[in-house]
């Protein structure tokens, strides 16, 4: 059989169109992404700072990482932070969405529960964080320093920022983040068909047995996807801390990422600031490879099934 | 009207050289109704869509007109196409569904209200005309998706599938409708469908594609009676074909195919070429081909029922040799009137002339022409 | 049955006990907000901002109207500029064909899971030198970068579950494959682009980081911004009433927004559970 002589080319227009569609998007990460993080590197190897006179400084901003005297305790905050954080956030979304999704399931009680337990993460951060402000306000105005007042008349205000600061930063951000993982559990429960406890009853299995053989396998993919996304954002980000307590006292509360930020914008150590930057950026990277090995990217690019 | 000419369609990605159509000639005159039918993958809807022009051929070339029209876009194709989902867009009531196609020719909103109307009179959807999608049946579906498709006058009608959707019943008189349109309206028709009982139906010549490649292309009557090849054989026919193991031979002048259990000569008019005399073929018999004989014969074949199926109009028995040697089960059909038991035996005739001889090649050629 | 209802009991006690702090916060908004801090008598004098400006730890700050003039006018900026950037690129990625779509697609998503603001340093730097400190449009332009990628991500799910016959009408029926985006496609994602366009607003109406670094004019604050500055100006907040005042006029349309749109907050939270 003969075939034809020229196989099917497209025209170049037809070739460019999408990328005029891309475009506008395209340009935005090159200059706020892609030229932040090369421009990142570059100043991570200069003593830039409050006098704006670039010098190369070689890898002196990384050997003084390691000679930092205050790095051992900022490492020790972040994973201090990061680890007990998720681990909270983690177990309160769970209990609350099998409890909302399975032993309340269908009732108006795990309706309010589930928008309750929303409530801190809709809330600016800004707002939300007053109250945390106010419940360990170091004056007797502080409300648990009222209460502790009550029962004993004479004793003095305790200055809770100043010896639980760290305890204070990770309870304000568990009851703020539990929802996140919350609402992704929840998901994936309700969508357990039915069918499958009403078996699992008919075969007698305790509530244990249901959670432990029902629910929490179902529970996989979500739960690594919490965990390490959570992970990325409390490592990378400080917002409620910088609310909070700013790092402080001392450097009590610094986590490596506030810390990057303090050198940079507090103190105009912007060389210095972009190389410990840069260690955030590693170790989010890391993780976020790391949740990039989750998707199958096959599955989600597919082909036009026009051709033009 | 319309000619493909070697065809050939290759898919990339991820099954590299996966081809789904493979050098494919067709020929359609204006006004034909023409089905292409095969199982899945076999490149019929494929097809239909390069003739749409949503898909480009890796290579060959499509004319409408003898024009050549690989390279022209779908909207300037001047094709109507009604697809199995029926793809009404939900946001538009039925009335600027229909209207669509019109409004994008840049029709003024009223004549293409009228054009809409028109049409809707002509399938019997004008009371329908202001709902949504969404609130219609899967019937009054369909009838809005040929409404939309035949609004513009289209030189060609392209249909996926367009029935599949439709419960049994709903699908006979669909089927009659689309068929009267299409003669009043003179368009030519491509439809594509897996449902054999409808493409021969419904159109004048029916294409069998099979793995790409046109098996055979012809008047529904010419399928049947004379399958080109064992796929268009096998295909077609519900139930099956009955295909038995042979031996062409040769005895003084005569040719003769021989099985296990019986021998069958072949007409003079026929006489296969020398070249397969002693060779292995296929002996294709279709079950409404045999007939229960009266008294046993010679020419009989003793089989015994094993299974008795009643199908309403008819009953379907399968038969085994007895001793079960052979190995051979055959399907008869015969009417009602006959009173069987399973395990009974009884003799079989074959009608005169009834048979199809197949060779053993991968294409599995007719050998036979009967007038 | 006993051992049902001692059950529900128990997973209540565990669920009250846990969410109590979340009630007590909500009960203290209101009261703060609306109680005399020494007489504990209900007055509204902590409102008194929206009638004019108040003095805040020694400083007199600016009135609370033109904040929220701002606050609408970057937010809906926001909502505009990120749909209008969203939807092409989504659609391109969900339905054409370009060479180096994987690739992209796969930097895309390293960029959704990826910190940002971990490049905040350099990306100040950036704007210096552009000059667009100061300006909204730096304050916009940081923004959406961050924000984009996951709404490029849900919005293509939403142009993924367009059937593709849909596209083939279209494109039969006479439009050209940008005609049949505007005509058909658009139209069937609306509440994909309603999904977006409410989390871009509530994006928006929170920013106060972006104000805090790059904003040095209090005259051009967004209420979350100007609440950033009250709550950080010291450590100790002197004045719980106005701030929970501010903090509550802030908030309470917030969630009237929240309860009207919280089905398609869901769905977009969903968006990340659909992978699996």
């Amino acid at each position: 059989m003969t075939l034809a002589k020229k196989p099917y080319k497209k025209p170049l227009a037809k070739k460019m169109y999408p990328y005029f569609f891309i475009m506008p998007f395209a340009l935005l990460v090159l200059v706020f992404f892609i030229l932040p993080a090369i421009a990142t590197i570059i100043m991570s190897f200069t003593d830039l700072n409050a006098s704006m006179k670039i010098n190369f400084v070689g890898f002196d901003n990384f050997k003084r990482i390691f000679t930092d005297y205050s790095m051992p305790q900022i490492l020790w905050n972040t994973v201090l932070f990061a680890v007990i954080t998720l681990v909270f956030s983690l177990f309160f979304g769970l209990f609350i969405s099998i409890a909302t999704q399975y032993f309340l399931k269908g009732k108006l009680t795990a309706v309010i529960y589930r928008v309750l337990w929303l409530i801190p993460s809709i809330i600016p951060a800004v707002v939300y964080v007053t109250f945390w402000k106010y419940l360990f306000d170091p004056t007797e105005g502080g409300l648990i320093n009222k209460v502790l007042l009550l029962f004993q008349p004479d004793s003095d205000p305790i200055s809770w920022f100043t010896k639980i600061a760290m305890a204070i930063v990770i309870i304000a951000t568990i009851v703020s983040t539990t929802s996140g993982g919350m609402i992704l559990l929840s998901a994936a429960i309700s969508s357990i068909p039915e069918d499958l406890y009403k078996a699992a009853k008919v075969d007698g299995a305790s509530e244990k047995s249901v959670i432990t053989k029902i629910i929490l396998p179902s529970l996989k993919w979500p739960l690594m996807y919490i965990t390490i996304s959570d992970l990325i954002g409390f490592v990378s980000s400080y917002f409620f801390i910088l609310l909070l307590t700013n790092g402080g006292p001392m450097r009590d509360t610094t986590t490596l990422s506030l810390y990057a930020y303090q050198q940079a914008f507090n103190l105009k150590y912007y060389g210095y600031g972009a190389a410990l930057s840069l260690l955030v950026v590693l170790i989010s990277l890391i993780l976020t490879l790391w949740l990039l090995r989750l998707f199958d990217f096959d599955e989600m690019i597919k082909p036009s099934r026009i051709e033009d | 009207m319309i000619s493909l000419v070697n065809i050939v369609k290759d898919y990339d990605g991820k099954q590299m050289g996966s081809r789904a159509v493979d050098g494919l000639n067709l020929e359609i005159a204006k006004g034909e109704f023409v089905a292409l039918l095969g199982p899945s993958g076999c490149g019929k809807t494929t097809t239909l869509m390069m003739l749409a022009g949503l898909l480009k051929p890796t290579s060959g070339e499509i004319y409408f007109k003898d024009k050549l029209v690989n390279h022209v876009e779908p909207k300037d194709r001047n094709i109507g196409m009604v697809f199995q989902s029926y793809a009404l867009y939900p946001h538009l009531t039925v009335r600027d569904n229909i209207a669509f196609p019109l409004r994008e020719r840049k029709m003024a909103k009223k004549e293409a209200y009228e054009r809409a109307l028109a049409t809707s009179k002509i399938l019997q959807i004008d009371h329908l005309l202001d709902r949504k999608p969404s609130q219609l049946s899967g019937g009054q579906q369909q009838r809005v998706a040929m409404a939309r498709a035949l609004s513009k006058d289209p030189e060609i009608l392209l249909l996926d599938e367009p029935m599949s959707n439709l419960d049994s019943r709903l699908k006979l008189d669909v089927r009659d409708e689309i068929r009267k349109i299409q003669r009043k309206l003179g368009v030519t028709t491509i439809i594509v469908t897996h449902d054999q009982e409808e493409a021969l139906a419904i159109s004048d010549r029916v294409a069998i594609l099979n793995g790409g490649k046109i098996q055979q292309y012809a008047p529904p009557n010419e399928l049947f009676n004379h399958p080109a090849n064992l796929f268009v054989g096998s295909f077609l026919g519900n139930p099956p074909m009955n295909l038995i193991d042979g031996v062409v031979e040769k005895r003084a002048d005569e040719q003769w195919v021989k099985t296990k259990l019986f021998e069958l000569q072949i007409p003079q008019p026929c006489r296969l070429e020398e070249q397969h005399i002693g060779k292995a073929v296929k002996l294709g018999i279709r079950p409404h081909d045999l007939f229960i004989a009266e008294q046993p014969s010679e020419a009989a074949i003793r089989l015994q029922i094993d299974l008795i199926e009643h199908l309403g109009n008819g009953q379907l028995i399968k038969l085994t040799d007895r001793d079960g040697q052979a190995d051979m089960m055959i399907r008869l059909l015969t009417d009602n009137e006959k009173q069987l038991k399973e395990r009974e035996m009884i003799s079989i005739g074959i009608k005169p002339n009834k048979f199809h001889l197949f060779d053993m090649t991968d294409e599995g050629r007719n050998l036979l022409q009967f007038q | 049955m006993s051992t049902s209802i001692a059950k529900k009991l128990l997973v209540h006690t565990y669920m009250l006990l846990f969410t109590m702090p979340i009630i007590g916060m909500i009960i203290w908004y209101f009261l703060s907000a609306t109680l005399n801090g020494t007489t504990g008598q209900f007055t509204l004098e902590n409102f008194n901002f929206v009638k004019e400006p108040i003095e805040y730890a020694g400083v007199v700050l600016p009135a609370i109207w033109p904040i929220v003039l701002n606050t609408l006018v970057y937010s809906i900026l926001i909502v505009v500029i990120e749909v209008g950037i969203a939807v092409p690129t989504a659609y391109a990625f969900s339905r054409l064909d370009f060479t180096g779509k994987l690739a992209a697609m796969k930097f895309l998503f390293l960029m959704r899971s990826f910190p940002g603001i971990t490049l905040i340093i350099a990306t100040f730097f950036i704007l210096v030198q552009m000059n667009l400190v100061n300006t909204y449009l730096g304050v916009i332009l940081v923004a959406i970068t961050g924000s984009l990628p996951g709404r490029v991500y849900i919005m293509k799910g939403f142009f993924d579950e367009v059937p593709w016959d849909l596209e083939w009408a279209a494109m039969v029926d006479g439009c050209s494959r940008f005609r049949a985006l505007m005509k058909v496609l658009v139209p069937y994602v609306l509440p994909g682009i309603g999904a977006i366009s409410v989390f871009s607003f509530l994006g928006a109406y929170g920013e106060w980081f972006l104000f805090k670094l790059f904003i040095f004019d209090d005259n051009m604050l967004t209420l979350a911004g100007y609440l950033s500055r009250l709550v950080t100006k010291e450590n100790v907040i002197l004045n719980y009433g106005l701030i929970t005042a501010i903090g509550l006029f802030y908030t309470i349309p917030l969630v009237i927004f929240y309860i009207f749109t919280q089905k398609i907050f869901l769905k977009i939270n969903m968006g990340g559970a659909k992978q699996v």
